[in-house]
């Protein structure tokens, strides 16, 4: 059987005023079926681009997908007709954002919300689909469903508005569920929770989750496999334990000295040097070299390309991936 | 909810009286005397004197506005010094008239802004957008007055369809044209909001899940989007139809048609204390009931207004 989600040099740029935004370019990973994945980064460096373009929803104009593919079960996406790819969303594909507070319709009820997708995608009726979203918010645990299920989002809570989004893009069993910073935006207990709940909910319905994020905690909690991304690009990729053990990407060893540890003292907190790069004007060779401690010449002048070094990992990056500059040199 | 209701009812005797007061002294300060239009240039500076004393002209302000409350309370609201008909009388002719020029033109002009506003909004940036906006710009710098009469002369005139101007049977007919052109007008502030609204809405994180769920394009746009730009465009709306309702004076001066703002107007002329005074009064309620109903409409709008 196919992979369930395969992306292959895809490129997702956005043609502003002041230029061309490399946003995602050229990014390639996989999902294999009821997998976590777990997608890091920091802000801007091209993670919720590449979930939009997956589910065919970058803003157009200024944004567009100009190159690559992205195969869902074997299909490409980017091929697929615009009624086809609503039957997609929702369905097989479901996000949910980052933002609780502001991504539901404040002038419907929740369970009007939830129900509108199970009647779009389960052709139920509108009183069943009703008593299925009832299901749904018990199933995510939000106490008291039956009332719920009757009350505006501006009537709950922040962690219990993600519930709600959690119960909408579970509604339809989807395949893939893309979560775009499920938990910034929520409190470290409610975080926990929330990040519980997923975790159970992906035991008991089987679907695959792309965890985006920038915190690495989150990750090491949920995922199995990670892909750091960094402006635009797939800069790491590995399992979550050999990541963690020893970084290849002077990027991923970066993010993780600067997490604060409790249980060793530490003065000063460290930090990644420099800015990200401006998205309209990247550095020349490797994206990363202007912050990078290992930068050497071939650095500033070739770009380096993803390169397997076996064991599932993969990195770009000229000093630490040996293998690819015997082919330069 | 009734409670809210009923205080809201209670808080307009307070504003009748007010607005009755501002009125009454507005018209005592107002030149030019009532009596000399009502007689004529012939007559005797006796006769003048003695209608003036029958109107109660002579007495001090504060005397006249009460004798006046103390009448109006009673539910009377006197007779035009012009043509001695009883003001209620009037009212109740002309409102029906005013009613249906404003229905009218109020769906004409909702359906019209709406329309365009939603279509403008979504395509943003495209050729039609800017087309419709400069017509836009364009209707809302004509003055209603001109585009009365370029209504009257193309459509009654040139093409015949509609009656000019006048009254006539009643008939709907007759209301075309005022309608239309009122409609028109009143359509354009109408598009602007709506398309304002839109763009406003169709940014936010929710149409984002509308889309992320699977919802066609027209889903999201009319039934996600729409509805929360009602929100904003539901005031507008209310005041639009209270402007209307109080009469057109303009338009209803224009095309002869005998409601509640030419009455108005025509007793201003004629310093017919009682007609105006019933005209502002009436007016007032109108408002009043008016901006009540667009309250109960925004609060279905917006689930997050509640009454208490």
């Amino acid at each position: 059987m196919s992979r369930l989600l395969e992306l292959d040099k895809l490129k997702t740029y956005f043609y502003t005023e002041e230029g061309v935004v490399l946003a995602v370019d050229g990014v390639s990973f996989h999902i294999e079926r009821g997998e976590t994945l777990g997608v890091v980064g920091e802000s801007g460096c091209g993670k919720s681009v590449t979930a939009l373009s997956i589910l065919r929803l970058v803003p157009n104009p200024p944004g567009r997908i100009i190159g690559g593919d992205i195969l869902f079960e074997g299909q490409s996406i980017l091929r697929k007709t615009e009624a086809q790819m609503r039957d997609l969303r929702g369905n097989d594909i479901a996000m949910i954002f980052q933002e609780p507070m502001t991504s539901l319709n404040p002038v419907y009820t929740c369970g009007e919300q939830i129900a509108e997708a199970i009647e779009l995608h389960q052709g139920l009726r509108k009183r069943e689909a009703l008593e299925k979203a009832v299901d749904m918010l018990k199933l995510v645990g939000i106490p008291g469903p039956e009332r719920r299920v009757r009350e505006y989002p501006h009537q709950l809570s922040g962690g219990m508005r993600q519930r709600v989004m959690i119960a909408m893009a579970l509604s339809c069993n989807p395949k893939l569920l893309m979560a775009d910073e499920p938990t910034t935006a929520l409190d470290v207990t409610i975080q926990a929770q929330i990040l519980e709940l997923m975790k159970d909910l992906k035991q008991e319905l089987g679907m695959a989750i792309m965890l985006i994020t920038h915190d690495l905690g989150v990750i090491a909690e949920m995922a199995k496999r990670v892909v750091v991304m960094y402006a635009g690009k797939v800069v790491e990729e590995a399992d979550v334990a050999g990541l963690f053990r020893k970084p290849l990407h002077p990027y991923t060893e970066g993010l993780l000295s600067s997490i604060p540890r409790l249980n060793r003292p530490q003065g000063r907190l460290h930090v990644i040097t420099g800015q990200v790069p401006n998205p309209v004007n990247l550095p020349p060779g490797c994206r990363f070299h202007p912050r990078c401690p290992y930068t050497e010449d071939i650095c500033l002048q070739r770009e380096p390309e993803l390169v397997d070094t076996g064991g599932g990992r993969l990195v770009s990056c000229w000093v630490r991936a040996g293998g690819s500059r015997a082919e330069v040199a | 909810m009734t409670a809210y209701i009923v205080r809201r009812l209670a808080l307009m005797v307070p504003l009748l009286v007010g607005v009755s007061l501002v009125t009454f002294t507005l018209l005592y300060l107002v030149p030019g005397d009532p009596v000399q239009s009502l007689v004529g240039e012939r007559a005797t500076p006796q006769m003048v004197e003695s209608i003036r004393r029958e109107l109660g002209l002579d007495l001090p302000l504060h005397l006249r506005y009460g004798r006046w409350l103390a009448r109006t309370v009673r539910g009377d609201l006197g007779r035009s010094w012009a043509t001695h008909r009883p003001v209620m009388v009037s009212l109740i002719d002309r409102f029906p008239i005013t009613l249906k020029l404003s229905v009218l033109a109020f769906a004409l002009s909702t359906l019209l802004g709406v329309t365009v506003g939603v279509a403008t909004a979504v395509r943003e940036e495209a050729g039609g957008d800017h087309l419709a906006r400069w017509a836009l710009l364009g209707g809302q710098s004509v003055p209603i007055i001109y585009l009365c009469l370029v209504f009257m002369y193309v459509f009654g005139v040139w093409l015949r369809l509609t009656p000019v101007s006048g009254l006539g049977d009643g008939s709907i007919r007759y209301f075309l044209l005022p309608a239309g052109a009122l409609g028109l007008y009143t359509s354009v502030y109408k598009a602007r909001m709506t398309r304002s609204a839109m763009l406003e809405v169709l940014r936010q994180d929710y149409i984002r899940t509308a889309r992320a769920k699977g919802l066609s394009e027209r889903v999201v746009i009319y039934r996600h989007a729409l509805k929360n730009a009602m929100v904003t465009v539901v005031t507008v709306l209310g005041a639009g139809l209270s402007a209307l309702l109080v009469g057109s004076v303009l338009t209803e001066t224009v095309f002869g048609l005998p409601g509640i703002g030419k009455l108005q107007i025509d007793g201003v002329y004629a310093r017919d204390f009682p007609v105006v005074m019933g005209c502002f009064l009436f007016q007032a309620v109108v408002l009043s009931f008016t901006n009540l109903a667009m309250d109960m409409a925004y609060a279905w709008a917006n689930p997050r207004i509640r009454f208490d």
